[in-house]
């Protein structure tokens, strides 16, 4: 895919150019929006504005890293689904299980090949570190998700928060260290390579 | 991992392990590393928690993204609209401008075979003539003072006989009357000069009054070709507007759209 060549058609209005590149990065924008927002919703709503955005802009986009780019008009997406909680906390909808914890369906996580209890063990793993995240302060979690999940690079995640450089270190060693205190907590989900706590006790 | 480490080390810690480090930094950090055990389990603890964060699945987008034209703010109903109006706009040009090229040749083709002009070259001569007759008795109308002259003519002058030829009988072929027979036009009214005053020139009127001694059959033709050259004309000139409004239209609306 040139995507340069479909950067430069969609700015100059073609829909279908554009189309093509959101096939590309729709899964890296909503995993980065679910991530963020812990809810698929609100991550589906948050991708949808992103695409409609990133389209009615594309025109400023002055080049370098267009996944950056991305990035940034997502964060800012998430920003203010957070601030709009803030003010109007919302009851879920979801059904929740004997816990009380909301039933999350995973048919978009689910893997083919796997195992039914091999599924389960992904899926609670996988819930259990998205609950860690959730714990996390809004900026820490921007951060420790466009770093550690999307692989950015300091400077690229500068760019998609828009705080510098040194806010981005600062963020990003607090949140690894309140991860590591929290994911502690469900070491026995983790497998034997990243079992934590026991070690260093 | 030892939480006693400052808040420095931890960035430090942090930036070492994602290799953003200067490399004067880096050698300061690991000369730091060889000697604090802490600051080496707090490492191995950080690499971990990057490893499980790292292994998080991408997760696959439950449905597709892609805009439609009204998510994308376009209008493809008004754009439809607009292309079926210029569409329509572009062939009613290309109609307007081909009638309006058979019309000009159709036009053209006309002017080569010759109307006929005996009456348009004679009626200046006619009027002439009936302006001499109406200086001479500008009391009457000339038409009417002409046929009156012409009827007094008529009844002064002797009607001759008809020459008429008896057949002959004994030894000879039966010769038919029509044959034989010459009616002389003296009982006609000469129209020469009626005829080629054409109606409407002269001081009384052509052809008013007396229809009997002024009949001008022949101003008809002049009176229709002069009406079918005017309609050529405004049908020329409406074709002509017809093509531009259109065109100009169909590019407007292309440059809208």
């Amino acid at each position: 895919m040139d995507e340069t060549g479909l950067i430069q058609d969609a700015a100059q209005g073609d829909l279908n150019a554009f189309n093509r590149l959101v096939l590309a990065y729709q899964d890296m924008i909503f995993s980065q929006a679910y991530r963020i927002l812990g809810d698929a919703d609100a991550a589906d709503d948050a991708t949808q504005e992103t695409m409609i955005s990133a389209y009615k802009n594309i025109h400023s986009f002055r080049g370098g890293s267009f996944k950056a780019w991305l990035l940034r008009i997502v964060t800012n997406s998430c920003y203010d689904e957070l601030r709009r909680r803030k003010r109007k906390p919302t009851t879920p909808l979801e059904p929740v299980d004997s816990d009380n914890e909301e039933i999350e369906s995973p048919y978009w996580i689910a893997d083919p090949g796997e195992l039914p209890e091999e599924t389960a063990e992904r899926t609670e793993l996988g819930n259990a570190i998205q609950d860690c995240l959730n714990s996390l302060p809004d900026d820490f979690r921007m951060v420790v998700v466009l770093v550690d999940v999307q692989g950015m690079d300091y400077q690229d995640a500068s760019y998609s928060t828009g705080v510098p450089l040194g806010t981005i270190k600062s963020r990003l060693a607090r949140a690894r260290l309140r991860l590591r205190d929290c994911l502690q907590e469900f070491w026995e989900l983790l497998p034997d390579v990243f079992r934590l706590g026991g070690e260093s006790n | 991992m030892n939480n006693n480490l400052s808040s420095q080390d931890l960035e430090l810690l942090s930036a070492y392990l994602d290799q953003e480090l200067e490399p004067v930094e880096v050698e300061r950090f690991e000369a730091r590393l060889s000697s604090n055990a802490d600051l080496k389990i707090a490492l191995a603890e950080m690499q971990k928690t990057r490893q499980v964060l790292r292994s998080l699945p991408l997760i696959r987008a439950p449905r597709n993204f892609t805009l439609t034209p009204e998510m994308a703010g376009l209008k493809p109903r008004k754009e439809n609209k607009a292309l079926r109006w210029f569409s329509g706009l572009r062939l009613s040009s290309a109609l307007a401008a081909i009638l309006l090229v058979l019309v000009l040749v159709g036009d053209f083709l006309s002017g080569i075979t010759p109307l006929p002009t005996t009456n348009i070259a004679e009626a200046p001569m006619a009027a002439s003539i009936e302006d001499e007759i109406l200086k001479e008795a500008p009391s009457e109308p000339s038409s009417l003072q002409f046929a009156d002259s012409i009827e007094g003519e008529i009844a002064l002058t002797p009607t001759p006989m008809p020459n008429i030829v008896q057949p002959e009988i004994a030894g000879g072929s039966v010769i038919e009357e029509s044959e034989s027979v010459e009616l002389l036009p003296t009982q006609e009214v000469p129209t020469a000069f009626p005829q080629q005053v054409p109606r409407g020139i002269g001081g009384g009127g052509g052809g008013g009054g007396d229809d009997s001694g002024s009949q001008l059959p022949s101003s008809e033709p002049l009176l229709t070709a002069y009406q079918i050259r005017t309609t050529i004309r405004i049908t020329e000139v409406l074709l002509a507007i017809a093509v531009i409004t259109t065109a100009t239209a169909a590019w407007i609306l292309r440059r809208r759209s």
